[in-house]
């Protein structure tokens, strides 16, 4: 559980030191990279407590969804439809739901106690 | 896969998701909302004031810009730029109504009626009143004068013809009869406006009698305006140049 924590806490402190920022046309292929991130950790608390964890799918998930969430977005913006609300929408809804049985799961396992 | 590889992914994807989202942070976009048609139109719409506006002061540029070398060139052909800046004190002041001007035109001396009042009929009518010479002056200017004095007061944009009981107030001075209006433009118009059917004369003057003499004349001058200057509130609009 540290190892991820260190991890989290080494990139936020890169992010910071680094000159680089994001110019605005391209913010949103930001967010929704950020929250298809954050999606694909939820879903990975919610396999490894379901002993279903796999790091391939993780990754591959990761990874996959940010980047098909980054080109909804592009084609979006080239038809002039927010196609990338559909990937908001999407990753929030998978993000409540896998907070939601975590929620369960950790309740459960405390009751048992 | 064995354990550290496992804990070794982990620590990267943890690193990326920090990275990513310290660097959004530090962008510090503000969320713009969702962009709606008419949103968009409005902007569209800013954009091209804005553009006209652009556009307008790279014209006023080039005309200053212009000014400024014909100054030049008259500086380096005559030594000074005062020719110029007299001309153009000149143009001004002929426009303001400041200069002693000459030219043909026409005299309207007017005075009050000397006929007979009748039974039941209104001394007023008789009489030369502000409207009178207001309505007159309106005809003139309609009819192409350049210049106009009332009793030698000479009438510009903001010059006032109002009742002052048995006189009129021209500018704040009191005028009696004689009215001499002089008016310089074509002569042979401004009379034919003055005496023209449907004239205000004609209409309203013809019949009480009111004594009207209209005297065509080469060369007439008429002085200057000789108040202050009354400008004191206007002025240029920002940004706009002059049409």
């Amino acid at each position: 559980m540290i190892i991820p924590i260190i991890g989290l806490l080494l990139g936020i402190a890169i992010g910071l030191v680094l000159p680089i920022t994001i110019p605005i046309q391209y913010s949103s292929y930001m967010s929704v990279a950020i929250l298809a991130a954050l999606d694909s950790v939820f879903g990975g608390i919610r396999s490894s407590i379901e002993k279903t964890f796999n790091i391939e799918i993780f990754i591959s998930g990761f990874f996959g969804n940010a980047v098909l969430a980054a080109i909804l977005t592009y084609i979006g913006d080239q038809l002039g439809v927010p196609i990338y609300y559909a990937a908001i929408f999407a990753f929030g809804v998978r993000l409540f739901q896998n907070f939601a049985i975590i929620r369960r799961y950790m309740l459960i396992g405390f009751k048992k106690k | 896969m064995n354990r550290k590889v496992y804990i070794c992914y982990l620590f990267i994807l943890a690193a990326i998701i920090g990275f990513i989202t310290a660097v959004q942070l530090k962008s510090n976009i503000t969320y713009q909302g969702i962009i709606t048609i008419p949103k968009l139109l409005d902007l569209q719409n800013e954009i091209h004031n804005v553009e006209v506006e652009n556009k307008q002061l790279k014209d006023s540029i080039r005309e200053d810009a212009m000014r400024l070398a014909e100054y030049k060139a008259s500086v380096e052909n005559t030594g000074s730029a005062f020719g110029i800046m007299q001309n153009e004190l000149e143009k001004a002041m002929n426009y303001s109504n400041y200069n002693r001007v000459q030219g043909p035109g026409i005299i309207m001396t007017m005075n009050d009626s000397q006929q007979e009042i009748a039974e039941g009929e209104d001394i007023a009518w008789y009489l030369i009143h502000d409207i009178d010479i207001l309505e007159i002056v309106n005809e003139l200017k309609m009819a192409g004068a350049e210049a106009i004095s009332i009793n030698g007061e000479r009438v510009t944009p903001t010059t006032s013809i109002r009742c002052g009981g048995p006189t009129i107030n021209i500018d704040g001075k009191r005028h009696t009869v004689p009215f001499v209006i002089k008016a310089i433009g074509d002569p042979k118009t401004l009379e034919a406006s003055a005496l023209a059917p449907d004239s205000y004369i004609e209409l309203y003057m013809e019949y009480t009698g009111i004594q009207v003499e209209i005297q065509k004349v080469e060369k007439l001058i008429i002085d200057g305006y000789e108040g202050k200057n009354k400008i004191k509130y206007q002025r240029k609009t920002e940004g706009g140049g002059a049409k």
